[in-house]
């Protein structure tokens, strides 16, 4: 664990709430297109930030200046700030459940040089290039970074926590009848470079699965659009979690309008759908993202939201929580130093049930299987989309032709409620970040689904 | 924002500029201070064996006042500062970032940045832009007033709660951001910008017994807080339609018709041209326009000038991220391409000229009509308020949700659509424009008008 300054001195006695963060990310990135370096940098940043409630209102300063003479600015600032907007003296009173935690495993984790990472991406260029010359662009990215947080907070709470992340991406394309095709995946998860080393075969296989998913997209045909049975693949149900229900279900969305707010403890899904958020360790692992304490220094604790099919609970930050009498959750996340803590999810999932994929394809007439998602977007009201980057029809029980590019559509509550299969094929994906105002990683995941929404197409 | 040819920026050159600025003799001493590390960082750079740098630095202040349901919850600010090194020995380059400037910490940058140059791989495109001169670029009318800022989204809140009682306000923030930056390069060019902006967005819908609209943003940035917030462009207009969301109904049949961007969605459009001929998708050879130079790739109503100087954009950019002074220029002349918006380094890997800047600020000419006057013109159809979809195939091809969209039939708006699905190809949708608008929003960035073309697939489930 690298050397933090004193930060908790500053907390003692104050009389009202206060939180300080000093907080670092230090990242590295290679990347390389068609055998030439187009990415090889390193990122340094650090800094600290304080964050004061007074007349209930938040006031928040930052600074990249390390020292006690820049802490002490930034307090008073903090403080100042929250005088500016604030217009009742009365102060109130934050629900609170403190904690301590000390997790340091990047020191678990060997540090290797950027010539390491760069000469891997060279060895993977020339096994892509001399198995598949058809690949007219290959794009490899590596990447990997270490948050290093130390969070002190007056109603007692103290964090030390650091974090290595690593990630092997990759993109191809290819031309078919003068037309372009391209296809990403990537691969990683907590640790560094030497973690993703030690995975070599599964990288390999991951290159040549790409290739053969962009193959047959090539060849695909568009989907017939309207609403359809679908058989939704981990990834996409992971998304369906995170992006269509879990934003829902945030107190401050919540507070905002969101749909969600008139359904606590109705029916919203069919009875074979658990969905929880993820504090820290699942099905007896760490999470991908594991959070002890949240950035208000809030102990995290695993929230069923949908439990068989009933709206169960809200994610919530210290204010949210006061604000609508719901239970503190530990879902205050802040990125980057000069970010405040909101409410975010953590690692949010659809648990698994019995089916096995093959009798959940069977089981399909006419649909479509929807493998794999480049992301989406869902409004407070409900609607979601998500993108489609390679599926398959479905006729007959049986695995048809590929689909070109589409996207997927409907309502989350509804969707959800048409679910009547829940495969036993549960899959973390950790790679994508959540843009919720700042970006911030976050796991979903979730077993194949059956369902019926509304796919896109011609 | 002005800018012209200096022999050496000095403290006196900057005091000038700096005139009306309040502190100024205490900004001036941080700015030249952060000068003298750039070019001991130079020196240091040299001297263990980096041939060639650039530094870029920014030094900044952020002032932020947060909404949250309504109601203001929150005051920030930040002191920010960064510098990235980008170095090069012969054809190898590397780059390094960080926002801790003490002495020791860059010695130690530099030593990493020289590891990481050694590690990479020659290639004859990776270059130093060469000399540029000196410029200096100062907003001479910056000015900062904290209770403006409170007072004007305070204005804001109880205009809306007011006027719209339905409206619900999830997030909105008004930023304030000034800051100096220093560009400094090894072969003695030596940029010098000040500046400052304020920016608002929002994100809002309408809620009406058990009815909820669809959640609407807004963005703009702008020079100052002379206007209420809600006067700034079409505020009004956008929270207006966003209550008529309300009560959407979804499309009864499938129709291939004209689609209207309006300016908020109109990047769709032009961010698949942009991204095309940009160093990405034309240095790997996907783009579609890689052999279209000076040919017709829209229609002849289409003329987009990239403009970093336009007066009533924020953040002017006087240089390009890779060291070059910036140019306004004609990007599309009545539908020809008339330049690509390549970098230095795409420019040298595709053998294709640089462009004069690369194209953050954009200008589409309006043409004579109102955009009522587009709409009774249009037999059906839809105006889409945004897109929800997936990113742009290479070829053109779009699938993705009208969200904040309206039906158009016979020459009328009927209703807010829901889950309605739009396809098409942006390509096409380029050759095929009919009309533009002579109204243009600004959101601070870009002048965009309401662009109606055609056709797309249009329907519901």
């Amino acid at each position: 664990m690298r050397e933090f300054i004193d930060i908790s001195y500053f907390i003692r006695n104050v009389p009202y709430y206060l939180e300080i963060r000093e907080q670092s990310l230090h990242s590295s990135s290679v990347s390389i297109m068609n055998n030439d370096v187009i990415g090889n940098s390193e990122i340094k940043i650090s800094g600290i930030s304080a964050r004061s409630f007074l007349g209930g209102k938040w006031g928040f300063a930052s600074s990249c200046q390390l020292s006690e003479n820049s802490l002490k600015t930034i307090i008073d600032k903090a403080i100042g700030n929250a005088k500016l907007i604030s217009r009742q003296m009365n102060n109130i009173n934050l629900p609170s459940n403190p904690a301590s935690f000390d997790f340091d495993i990047s020191k678990n984790y060997r540090d290797d040089k950027q010539s390491d990472f760069l000469n891997f991406l060279f060895e993977l260029e020339a096994y892509i290039k001399n198995k598949y010359p058809l690949i007219k662009s290959r794009t490899l990215n590596f990447h990997q970074a270490i948050s290093y947080k130390n969070l002190v907070t007056s109603d007692g709470s103290y964090l030390l926590y650091s974090l290595p992340r690593a990630f092997l991406s990759l993109n191809f394309s290819i031309e078919k009848n003068g037309e372009p095709y391209e296809l990403s995946d990537s691969f990683g998860g907590i640790g560094k470079f030497c973690t993703i080393l030690l995975q070599k075969e599964k990288i390999y296989e991951l290159i040549d699965s790409t290739y053969l998913s962009l193959i047959k997209k090539s060849e695909g045909v568009y989907a017939e659009p309207g609403l359809k049975e679908l058989l939704l693949g981990p990834e996409v149900t992971g998304n369906l979690a995170h992006e269509a229900i879990g934003h829902t279900v945030e107190a401050d969305i919540v507070l905002g309008g969101s749909i969600a707010k008139d359904f606590m403890n109705k029916i919203v899904a069919s009875e074979q759908i658990t969905l929880v958020d993820f504090s820290n360790k699942a099905f007896s692992d760490l999470c991908p993202v594991p959070i002890f304490i949240d950035d208000e220094g809030t102990s995290a604790v695993d929230v069923t939201i949908i439990e068989n099919g009933i709206l169960k609970s809200y994610l919530s930050s210290k204010q949210t929580a006061h604000d609508l009498n719901i239970p503190l959750t530990g879902n205050a996340r802040a990125n980057l130093f000069c970010d405040e803590p909101i409410v975010r999810m953590r690692n949010t999932a659809i648990l698994p049930k019995e089916n096995k994929l093959e009798d959940m394809i069977s089981s399909i007439d006419d649909g479509y299987y929807l493998i794999k998602t480049s992301g989406g977007e869902a409004d407070t009201n409900g609607e979601f989309m998500f993108e489609i980057d390679c599926g398959y029809k479905i006729k007959n029980g049986k695995i048809s032709s590929p689909i070109k590019d589409t996207i997927v559509l409907g309502n989350a509550f509804e969707v959800l409620k048409s679910v009547d299969m829940v495969g036993d094929d549960f899959k973390w994906d950790s790679s994508g970040y959540c843009g919720k105002k700042q970006p911030i990683s976050v796991s979903v995941g979730g077993p194949s689904i059956r369902c019926k929404a509304i796919i896109g197409g011609r | 924002m002005s800018g012209r040819n200096i022999n050496r920026i000095n403290k006196k050159k900057i005091l000038n500029r700096l005139e009306t600025l309040e502190n100024k003799e205490v900004i001036i001493e941080d700015i030249m201070r952060s000068r003298d590390i750039l070019n001991w960082t130079l020196e240091q750079a040299k001297k263990i064996g980096i041939e060639k740098s650039s530094l870029s630095f920014n030094k900044g202040e952020k002032e932020e006042i947060n909404v949250l349901t309504n109601e203001l919850s929150m005051y920030s600010t930040s002191f920010l500062s960064s510098i990235s090194i980008t170095g090069y020995i012969g054809n190898k380059k590397g780059i390094i970032a960080i926002n801790n400037i003490d002495k020791q910490n860059i010695l130690d940058s530099l030593n990493t940045l020289l590891l990481i140059i050694k590690t990479s791989k020659e290639d004859p495109a990776y270059e130093l832009a060469p000399y540029q001169g000196t410029e200096l670029f100062v907003d001479k009318n910056l000015q900062f007033i904290q209770d403006h800022m409170i007072y004007r989204v305070s204005e804001f809140l109880d205009i809306c709660s007011k006027d719209y009682p339905s409206l619900n306000i999830e997030q909105a923030s008004l930023n304030f951001y000034r800051s100096f930056d220093w560009f400094l390069t090894s072969n003695k060019t030596e940029f010098f910008s000040y500046g400052g902006f304020y920016s608002f967005d929002a994100l809002f819908s309408n809620r009406l017994s058990d009815r909820l609209s669809s959640s609407s943003s807004l963005f703009f940035a702008k020079k100052d807080l002379t206007l209420p917030l809600i006067e700034w462009e079409n505020t009004k207009s956008i929270i207006k339609e966003n209550i008529l969301e309300l009560y959407p109904q979804p499309i009864e049949k499938k129709i291939n018709g004209s689609i209207i961007f309006t300016p908020n969605s109109v990047d769709e459009l032009l961010g698949f041209l942009f991204d095309s001929i940009s160093d990405s998708a034309m240095i790997r050879g996907t783009s579609l326009f890689k052999d279209s130079l000076n040919k017709q790739i829209a229609s002849n109503k289409l003329t987009i000038v990239c403009d970093p100087f336009y007066q009533d954009f924020v953040d002017n950019a006087g240089y390009t991220e890779d060291g070059f002074l910036t140019k306004s220029f004609c990007l599309v002349e009545n539908g020809i391409l008339k330049s690509y918006l390549l970098s230095f380094y795409g420019s040298k890997k595709t053998g294709k000229e640089r462009a004069l800047n690369y194209g953050s600020k954009v200008i589409v000419k309006q043409l004579d009509k109102k955009i009522d006057q587009i709409i009774k013109e249009t037999k059906s159809g839809i105006i889409l308020g945004r897109f929800s979809g997936s990113d742009i195939s290479p070829n053109g091809d779009f699938t993705g949700i009208a969200k904040n969209s309206f039906l158009i039939e016979d020459g009328t708006i009927k209703y807010p659509l829901c889950e309605t699905i739009i396809s098409g190809n942006m390509a096409e949708l380029l050759l095929s424009i009919e009309d533009i608008s002579s109204e243009r929003i600004n959101d601070g960035y870009s002048l965009l008008p309401y662009i109606k073309t055609g056709k797309v697939l249009i329907h519901g489930r």
